[in-house]
Order: C-alpha cells, then sequence, then structure tokens
C-alpha cells in the first residue's frame, strides 16, 4: 500500500517536472502551474523532483556540451576578467590624489624604509618555485628509482574515455592490420636507459623492443632478433606530435617539459581509481610553438618522494585515430624484475635467431 | 612588476580551475534553471563573483561546493527576477541538488564525463521507443511538439514517454550508484 502510494507519488511529481522541462520556455501556461504545484510539494517530493531535473541536465551536459562550446565559455569568462581588471585599475587611476604638498621627508622616508622592510620580507618568505622544485625532485628520483613498470592508454581527447578497437580509421585497419600500437602497451623501466616496451598488434601478436643501456635490440613475431650497439637503432615510432618532447626517458623527458613548459603546482589529489592516495598534481602549458608537443601536460607525482605516478599528454594525434587523444602512461607495479629482464634473451624462446648488427 | 606577475599567475591558476569545474558547474545550473541563456549568464556570473572573492576562498576546502554556493545564492536572485524559469528553489532544495553534484564528482575519472559515463550506457539500455524519445529530444535537439510532428505519436504519448524514459534513466543510474536515493 505504502509502495503504492509511493509510486503515485512520483508519478504526480514527475509529470510535473517534466511538462515543466518539455515546454519551451517563455510564458508558457504550464510553467505558472508547474511553479504554483512546485510550492505545495513537500520536501520528500522536492527531492524526486530535483533528481529529475538532474537526469535531465546531464543529458544535456551530454548531448550538447563539446571541445568548442566548453572553449568559447571559458574564453568568454576569462576576456571579462581581464576587462573587469582594466576596469578597476582605470578606477584606480582616476581617483582624486590628495595634495601631498605638505609630506615630509620624515615620512617620505619611512614609506622608502616600509617598502624595503617589505620587500626583504617577501622575498625571504616566499617559498621556492614549487612546481619546478617537484620536476627536480622527480628527475633525481628517476636517478635513484627502482624498476618501475607503466600502462600505457590512449583516451578519447572530449570524453576521456579508453578508445577501442573501433575508433581505429578503416584506412589505418586496411593498409596496417600488423602494427603494433601504443594503447595497451606495457612498459618496464630501471634507471634511466634500461627499457623493455610490450606492445601489441590489433591480431594480437607481439612486438618487442627494449635497452639493457649497452645495446637495443627488437623483437617481432616470425621474425629474426635485432641487436644493435647504435645508440639510435629500434627506436619507438612515438607520435609525430611528441617526437621532440617524449622519449623512454623520462628523465629527459621531464627535462624539457621542465625548459619549454609553464608549469603550475596545484596541490595534492588523488588519481582516478586510486583514491587512497594524493599525489602532487602539475599542469604544464606550452610556452609557446616553437617546439612540437601537446599544448597541456599533466603530471602526479608522490609529495615526498618525487616518483612519477601519471604523466598525460592532451591533444596528441596518433597513428591510425582520427581526432587527437590523450597519452597516458600511469604507474602500475614497482615489483623487482628479474636481473636480466633488460637483455633481450629474457624475451624470446632459446634457440631463436638472433642477428646482432654493428650500424643499423 | 611583481604584482603583475602574481596577478597573472593567479589568473592563470583560476583558469586551471574554471576549465576543470565547468561542466559539473553547468549541470548544477542546468539543474535549476530551464532557460539555457540564463544558464550562461549565470555561469559566466558565477565565476567572475568567484574571481573578485577568490581571497575569500579557504583553499584547504573543495573548490566545488564553494563555486555552487555562490551559484545558489545567483539563482535564488534571478528566480525572484525570472519565476518561471525556475522550477526548484530554496536553500534545502538547492543543498540538496549539491549533494548530489558532489557524490557525482567523487566518483573516479578525470573530466566530468567520464563521472558520468554509466548514463550512456544507462541511455542504451531503454527500451527503443524511450530510447528514441531521449536522443530526439537531448542529441537532436528536438522539441515535444517537434517530435511529436516527426514520430506522428501524439505530443501527450510523447511527454509520457520522455517522462518515463527519465524516471527509467533515474533507477538506472541510482542501481549504478551515480545518484543517491532521495533522503540519504
Amino acid at each position: 500500500m505504502t509502495t503504492e502510494s509511493n509510486e503515485s507519488e512520483n508519478r504526480l511529481v514527475d509529470q510535473l517536472s517534466n511538462q515543466w522541462l518539455d515546454t519551451e520556455p517563455g510564458g508558457s501556461e504550464f510553467h505558472v502551474s508547474a511553479m504554483n504545484v512546485s510550492e505545495s510539494l513537500n520536501s520528500k517530493q522536492l527531492q524526486r523532483a530535483t533528481d529529475v531535473q538532474l537526469i535531465h541536465a546531464m543529458l544535456t551536459s551530454l548531448a550538447e556540451d563539446n571541445e568548442d562550446t566548453r572553449q568559447y565559455r571559458v574564453n568568454k569568462l576569462m576576456q571579462s576578467i581581464r576587462a573587469d581588471r582594466k576596469r578597476i585599475h582605470g578606477k584606480q587611476l582616476t581617483s582624486p590624489k590628495k595634495p601631498r604638498r605638505y609630506v615630509g621627508p620624515a615620512i617620505r622616508l619611512g614609506t622608502a624604509a616600509m617598502i624595503i622592510i617589505g620587500i626583504t620580507i617577501l622575498l625571504t618568505s616566499l617559498p621556492p618555485n614549487k612546481a619546478m622544485a617537484t620536476i627536480d625532485q622527480m628527475i633525481s628520483a628517476i636517478e635513484n628509482a627502482g624498476d618501475r613498470t607503466y600502462s600505457v592508454v590512449v583516451r578519447d581527447q572530449r570524453t576521456g574515455r579508453r578508445e577501442r578497437a573501433a575508433a581505429i580509421s578503416a584506412v589505418e585497419r586496411r593498409n596496417h592490420p600488423e602494427r603494433a600500437v601504443l594503447d595497451g602497451a606495457k612498459l618496464y623501466l630501471r634507471g634511466r636507459d634500461n627499457y623493455v616496451l610490450y606492445r601489441y598488434t590489433r591480431s594480437g601478436q607481439t612486438v618487442v623492443n627494449g635497452s639493457d643501456g649497452k645495446s637495443n635490440w627488437l623483437i617481432r613475431p616470425k621474425r629474426t632478433v635485432l641487436v644493435s650497439s647504435a645508440p639510435q637503432a629500434f627506436r619507438i615510432p612515438m607520435p609525430e606530435d611528441l617526437a621532440d618532447l617524449l622519449t623512454l626517458d623520462f628523465g629527459e623527458t621531464l627535462q624539457r617539459i621542465r625548459e619549454r613548459y609553464k608549469i603550475k603546482y596545484l596541490g595534492t589529489v588523488p588519481v582516478e581509481q586510486d583514491q587512497d592516495t594524493s599525489w602532487a598534481y602539475l599542469h604544464a602549458t606550452q610556452r609557446n610553438r616553437r617546439f612540437r608537443g601537446p599544448r597541456v601536460i599533466r603530471i602526479w607525482a608522490h609529495p615526498d618522494t618525487g616518483l612519477l605516478r601519471r604523466i598525460e599528454f592532451a591533444d596528441v594525434r596518433l597513428q591510425g585515430y582520427a581526432e587527437p587523444k590523450k597519452l597516458i602512461f600511469d604507474l602500475i607495479d614497482q615489483k623487482q624484475l628479474p636481473n636480466d629482464w633488460f637483455t633481450h634473451s629474457a624475451h624470446h624462446p632459446v634457440g631463436a635467431k638472433v642477428d646482432s648488427l654493428s650500424e643499423y | 612588476m611583481a604584482f603583475r606577475s602574481r596577478h597573472n599567475e593567479a589568473q592563470a591558476i583560476f583558469e586551471i580551475l574554471v576549465r576543470e569545474n565547468e561542466a559539473m558547474l553547468m549541470t548544477y545550473l542546468r539543474a535549476a534553471v530551464h532557460n539555457q541563456s540564463a544558464v550562461e549568464d549565470l555561469f559566466q556570473e558565477t565565476m567572475l563573483v568567484a574571481w573578485r572573492k577568490i581571497n575569500d576562498y579557504d583553499r584547504s576546502c573543495p573548490f566545488g561546493p564553494w563555486i555552487r554556493g555562490i551559484a545558489g545564492k545567483l539563482i535564488m536572485a534571478h528566480f525572484r527576477k525570472a519565476k518561471s524559469d525556475i522550477m526548484i528553489t530554496g536553500c534545502e532544495t538547492l543543498e540538496y541538488l549539491s549533494r548530489q553534484i558532489e557524490h557525482i564528482h567523487e566518483r573516479s575519472g578525470d573530466t566530468w564525463e567520464q563521472k558520468i559515463d554509466a548514463l550512456r550506457h544507462c541511455i542504451e539500455a531503454l527500451p527503443d521507443n524511450y530510447r528514441e524519445m531521449i536522443e530526439m529530444r537531448y542529441f537532436k535537439r528536438q522539441s515535444a511538439s517537434k517530435i511529436s510532428e516527426i514520430t506522428k505519436v501524439s505530443l501527450e504519448a510523447v511527454r509520457k514517454r520522455l517522462q518515463r524514459a527519465r524516471a527509467q534513466l533515474l533507477d538506472c543510474l541510482r542501481r549504478k550508484k551515480v545518484v543517491m536515493e532521495a533522503g540519504t
């Protein structure tokens, strides 16, 4: 009985709020009646009406907002803020000045002394640039870091959702069915120059690149293992937008970001699923377009040790995708890897054919 | 010179906060205010007031509830001018709406869209005739009367289907714990 009466109460409230939602704004009789009735709703009924309108708002946000509308909205606001500042400054400049004919030398000296003291206090009390200090700490943490495993994820720039195979263009699927992709790859790191990168083709074959710091190597399905001591051998083909910026030596990448980006420290925040830990959060925006690279990079690091937790490159053009994507490296493990993990022999069967190339 | 650079710095940080909270605030405003252009104006006004009062903001507290507090006051002021734009009003109801939004904001996900991603799944799970109505109303931006004209379904039936579709979406989001049960 109570359930039935709840349901009929819900129906009544839904009818009311939906009539209101589905009527064009602008003086319809529905609005007036909705208002009159809404004033007589009890708090439970008002909560129901609010929930229905929240659904409407979520649907509208999902359907109508895109990167362009958001950009326009924020730009418009920032213009107003700048105009507001000018207005306030203008007002200050035009305010009448008091006559200062009788200001004595003692007052002037006193004012000068106060300014000097103020500047001294300001300079001694200002904290060091937290963003730069965090980046420096991260770079030195990499020098001394143990083994780390990162997952590589490609996400849609607009929705932030994980990319699916369907997002890959038909041309790419037709022309490069066996291209190993960055999405879903795993990157193993030791120090600054030992790495192993596992990538997968769309048919599930594995391609492994690696380096033990002395030689670089490449393992492809059903092909000879290639090994070379040439420093540039078998470099991972990075997205064009990131070619000048991203290397698998994250210390080098952070150094480049430090030089070319304006970095803000925005406090400590959790990273997605990992709500229990707060990480130092840095927001880097490109200083100018002289160097190639994404406009925005977001970085999360351990606030005490500087361990890189996540790095996210925005608006990156990746091979095979029509739209710009987010490329994310996410720390997933810190367990110690076997000693020989960064040598090629740990990743192919014993007896596989290996070609050592002196120059490649 | 130093003042100007600190000011620019503050402005840049504020812009980041705006970008990070824009979608959340728009959802809050859209849930309370019917008129789309009024929503856009209230968004601008809220953020501008927030910028002017930024020195009052306690940085140890989250930015979202603070900004919704400002928006709530502006919604109430707007209600006094244009009653037909707003159906829900009053401190208690706006506070309830703010709690619901905060509940969503606390979900995992970097962006607001990620946080409300479950809504897409709920739309996909709707019966065909309800999903069609939602798609036409929101994704094709048709009014109820236009949908009635296109689908040859009576206006009353279109409104009924939209009402039921929203109710099912609400139930679905409650089951997925995106939206809190009323009274919690």
